[in-house]
């Protein structure tokens, strides 16, 4: 069996795979990748190897391979779906759009400079409206209507938004122009190498039901696997 | 020395243990202009990082004498300069030419042409933002690229001493330096300007006029020869003014030079770009290809130096080995990177360099030595890679990716060049057959984790 | 005026005969620095960490040209054998030295990253080194063979040695000289540049013929290997060296750093082939004031600003860790102001 590790730059994601979940790990990285790659290697049973991924992948020093996020969430993302032609992956830090073609990664093209194509956007935007990540998402699924949000800055919109407040604006229609904000931004991004469907959407951020429902407004075909914030390192196992 | 050792790219600290083998006779053997005193120059990359040069500490070289000598004749350049001026030789600043004014003022006795924009690699070797602070502070505009160093070096006078005549040339040539050395001459320098034109072809225009072809098969107006002529001689004028003499033979003597510094480069391109297993490193292959420019200020010595890369490269093929794996992902490189880094992360996650676009391919092209030394020259030139456009400027990487010699291409984007910005997404228009992947070459320092990974990812995309 | 460059490019210059914008100002704020940062000495000299950070603090406050690595010239005698005593707030102090224990065959040549307090240096430079080492060169302190050597003896055991045995001395010196090697290989190799100083060897200790038979040769052999490197090399001597400066050119070091001797002399007998760094009076550093500084400075520099190979406005010997901040101020603000060369 083999251990799938995800060591991402917020959360950390151990799988045990034999062609299945066997039995899978996930939480905060909390900047102390080391101690999270030590509590993953030691929680997870029964396995013969390790494949790891993520920005700390470099530190599982007992690992048997290595490969980038982009491989594994390619990989990971074909075993749910193999019709998919794009993968979306909105981490805490930073984003990723991977097209396939071909059981393969063709192109690909990451966010990682800015926070307003990660869900480090939301995450902001919620702390300023005194939200938990879990309320933000329950009451975008709630709006009636997404109110528009332009801003593409995190520091931008965060006035922005105030002001929605400041206008009376219902909090369910402004977070969920929020998500919508992000899905736009991703979508803008991944005009460079041309986003094609069925996109399969994954990572942290394929958990927020309001980014989920912002998703399929903006996209026709997008699929959600369950165990969304394990592609990276189901990928990662698969990799072997 | 050194032949029985594996070929194999090493860093600073094992460089150090292997510079412990040589005799002290071994490195007083390779000087500079034959001077006893201050000539030698053969030092371990820890001699350049305890002077500053702190990427070092981060960068792996290539373990053959044939590179510690190419390594240290590079870094020993700035000091070089100054011992040729305190000699009594004449320094020539040749700005933004690329290639050619650097051969007209070989041709004059005691003259040492260089590069100043050159400078723009110091802020990355340095690991420091010294000489972009100071740029910014002396007024550079703020979006403009890593050449603005030049200018915080011509205010210091620390990397180059002051040169006794300054050519540059603007037109068909990088705006972002060409605005640099605006606010050069405004510091007080004398420059002497030379409009290099932009190299159209027929298909443009329909005005009644003459083309013809340069080595490369780029077609242009005749009219540009005669043009390119004017300016060169301008250049020669300037040049006899300055040591009083005038003697054409010397030029044909400097083509003559320059075209063996020309060939040998060009060979051991090919040779290293064809070769099985990679002979010798990308990082070393493009210090090879900018010192075919100006022989990093003294071509005599840097004719040995490649001469002596050549056999160890030779000798290399002949027992197979090399310094990469075998199975090295061959790429094309558009645009040299700022950050020498890059080019060394890109090798340790499995990608080889066989295809180069550095923006300098017309000084790989032969001048003619059979017609008048002027005429050859313009018509060199002419093949440049930065006057033309786009499409012509790839040419070789294009031919590459048809024949499925590269795999993948690398562009670096600098950040700040506004002549990258526009160019960048217009080259992977035009490679859209190959995966492409340009990177934003990041200030000193700035090489991300997710850079890497961005890299890693195309790599094992194409593996 | 102010600065047109960085220490580091200022350094450079000077090194390959150019004249930088100012003079270079290095007086030796060594242990000093702890000072700066209120910091115990044990506290300076045990952790590398500690160290580059005083000395860090030093050049922001004084504004001077180096960082200097350097604790006592015990440190590789310590890493040979000899036993020291840490007091909180005073320099080490040897106690017992190396050769009271082991035989001259026994001593070994100490690993510089695991031995004794050579880490300390190695970690203060990497510190340094990535903090500002664009900026501003890292000098790291190597005692000579023959200071060594004195410290693994009972220095009058060792003085009557140099007449009645001199091949043991050559033994000892031997391998003193192999652990300066190894000593600098390794600071090369972090970042700093080595200089020399051999303050045992001044003629406040030995006769010039001692020094010439003893101290010199040893001191070349050392310069020699770091010349393979083509490195600019330093050589210090506090103390007394009126008696052997003309003999210093023949220790083949780029630049020398003197103490107590007489500048203008200095400069007529080997300024030709040697730059020149020094040599104000430390003395006047800890119990003069800024005034007098001022004055003095002045008038050395003036005096040696023009020396034909160059020349680095420095103090003679180390700084006093009980020298009042304003009157290094005024020492390095002085300097600057007669030291400039550009016009």
């Amino acid at each position: 069996m083999v251990l799938g590790l995800d060591v991402g730059s917020s959360y950390t994601k151990g799988v045990v795979f034999d062609g299945g979940i066997n039995s899978k790990i996930v939480f905060k990285t909390s900047f102390k990748p080391r101690q999270a790659i030590e509590r993953a290697l030691h929680e997870l049973k029964g396995y013969d190897t390790v494949v790891a991924t993520g920005f700390g992948r470099e530190l599982v020093v007992s690992a048997g391979k290595m490969i980038t996020e982009i491989s594994a969430f390619a990989r990971g993302a074909l075993f749910f779906e193999s019709s998919i032609r794009t993968v979306i992956d909105i981490g805490g830090q930073d984003s990723k759009i991977i097209k396939v073609k071909d059981g393969r990664v063709d192109r690909f093209i990451m966010n990682d400079r800015c926070a307003a194509g990660t869900g480090n956007f939301i995450e902001k935007i919620a702390q300023a409206l005194g939200l938990t990540l879990a309320e933000f998402g329950e009451l975008a699924v709630q709006a009636d209507r997404a109110e528009i949000v332009d801003s593409l800055c995190v520091v931008m919109a965060e006035t922005e938004i105030l002001s929605l407040v400041g206008e009376g604006k219902r909090i369910e229609d402004i977070v969920a122009g929020v998500c919508d904000a992000l899905v736009r931004r991703i979508d803008g991004i991944g005009s460079q190498i041309g986003i094609e469907e069925p996109i399969l959407f994954c990572g942290g951020g394929a958990l927020n039901p309001g980014l989920v429902k912002s998703m399929r407004r903006i996209f026709k075909k997008v699929i959600i696997p369950e165990d969304a914030q394990f592609v990276g390192a189901i990928g990662a196992a698969l990799s072997i | 020395m050194f032949e029985n050792i594996a070929p194999q790219k090493i860093d600073l600290r094992q460089w150090s243990t292997q510079f412990r083998l040589l005799e002290d006779t071994d490195i007083k053997q390779f000087k500079y202009y034959g001077n006893d005193e201050w000539g030698v120059y053969l030092s371990p990359p820890a001699t350049f990082m305890v002077y500053g040069a702190r990427e070092l500490k981060k960068l792996k070289f290539d373990n053959s004498l044939s590179a510690l000598r190419l390594w240290g004749f590079a870094f020993n350049e700035s000091e070089r300069l100054f011992r040729a001026r305190q000699s009594g030789k004449h320094i020539v600043a040749a700005m933004g030419d690329l290639g050619t004014v650097p051969v007209i003022t070989m041709s004059f006795p005691e003259c040492v042409p260089f590069y100043p924009d050159c400078t723009w690699w110091t802020p990355f070797f340095n690991e420091s933002t010294v000489l972009l602070d100071k740029a910014s502070e002396l007024g550079t505009p703020e979006g403009s690229c890593f050449v603005r160093s030049t200018l915080a070096a011509f205010h210091k006078m620390a990397y180059f001493p002051k040169p006794d005549i300054l050519f540059a040339s603007t037109g068909a040539s990088c705006d972002d330096y060409s605005c640099i050395m605006q606010m050069v001459e405004d510091m007080g320098y004398e420059l002497n300007w030379l409009e290099i034109p932009y190299r159209r072809h027929r298909k443009d225009y329909h005005v009644e006029e003459r083309y013809t072809k340069t080595a490369h098969g780029f077609e242009y107006p005749e009219r540009f020869e005669t043009y390119l002529v004017d300016e060169y001689k301008r250049v020669w004028h300037k040049m006899k003014q300055l040591t009083g003499t005038d003697d054409t033979e010397r030029l044909k003597q400097s083509i003559n030079k320059n075209n063996r510094l020309r060939r040998l480069t060009h060979e051991i391109r090919e040779l290293t770009h064809n070769a099985n297993i990679a002979p010798y490193p990308g990082l070393e292959m493009m210090v090879i290809e900018f010192g075919n420019l100006y022989g990093y200020a003294d071509i005599d010595e840097w004719l040995n130096i490649l001469s002596m890369v050549k056999e160890t490269i030779l000798g290399r093929i002949e027992k197979g080995l090399g310094v990469l794996r075998p199975d090295a992902i061959p790429l094309a490189w558009v645009t040299p990177t700022a950050d020498p880094l890059l080019l060394n992360i890109v090798e340790d996650l499995g990608g080889r360099v066989v295809a180069t676009e550095y923006v300098i391919n017309q000084a790989l092209v032969e001048i003619d030595e059979e017609i008048d030394p002027f005429v050859a020259l313009a018509r060199s030139f002419m093949d440049a890679s930065m006057i033309g456009s786009t499409e012509e400027r790839i040419r070789n990487i294009t031919t590459g990716v048809d024949s499925g010699k590269v795999a993948g291409v690398i562009i670096s984007n600098m950040l700040g060049c506004s002549h990258c910005a526009m160019e960048t997404r217009l080259i992977e228009e035009k490679l859209k057959r190959v995966p492409v992947l340009a990177i934003d070459v990041p200030g000193p320092l700035g090489i991300t984790e997710q850079l890497r990974t961005r890299i890693a990812a195309f790599l094992e995309m194409l593996r | 005026m102010n600065d047109i460059l960085t220490p580091r490019e200022r350094f450079g210059l000077l090194v390959i005969d150019e004249r930088p914008d100012r003079c270079n100002i290095m007086p030796l704020v060594t242990s000093h620095a702890a000072t700066v940062k209120d910091m115990k000495l044990r506290d300076y000299y045990t952790n590398g960490e500690n160290m580059a950070r005083a000395q860090i603090a030093a050049l922001e406050k004084y504004g001077h040209d180096a960082i200097s690595i350097f604790s006592e010239v015990g440190i590789i005698a310590e890493a040979m054998g000899s036993v020291f005593e840490y007091p909180e707030n005073d320099l080490p102090i040897q106690r017992v030295p190396a050769l009271k224990k082991k035989k001259i065959d026994e001593l070994t040549i100490p690993n510089p990253k695991t031995t004794a307090r050579l880490p300390v240096y190695l970690e203060a430079i990497e510190y340094a080194y990535d903090a500002l080492g664009d900026k501003v060169p890292i000098l790291v302190y190597i005692p000579a063979p023959f200071t060594t050597g004195m410290m693994l003896s009972e220095p009058n055991e060792f003085l009557m040695q140099t007449i009645k045995e001199p091949v043991q001395i050559e033994r000892i010196l031997a391998k003193s000289l192999d652990a300066a090697i190894e000593l600098c290989y390794h600071t090369i190799d972090a970042g700093g540049l080595p200089i020399i100083v051999d303050p045992l060897a001044s003629s406040s200790v030995i006769s010039p013929k001692a020094y010439k038979q003893y101290a010199l040769p040893y001191e070349r052999r050392l310069i020699d290997y770091l010349h393979r490197y083509d490195l600019d090399v330093i050589l210090h001597i506090c103390g007394e060296t009126t008696p052997i400066v003309n003999l210093l050119p023949e220790t083949h070091a780029d630049l020398i750093s003197i103490d107590r001797v007489s500048m203008s002399d200095t400069i007529e007998e080997i300024s030709g082939k040697l730059r020149l760094i020094g040599n104000y009076d430390t003395s006047q550093l800890a119990f003069s004031s800024p005034d007098v500084i001022t004055h003095e400075v002045t008038e050395m520099v003036r005096q040696s600003k023009n020396a034909a190979k160059g020349y680095i406005a420095a103090t003679g010997c180390e700084v006093p860790t009980q020298a009042p901040a304003e009157n290094l101020i005024a020492f390095v603000n002085a300097a600057k102001e007669t030291g400039w060369y550009w016009v």
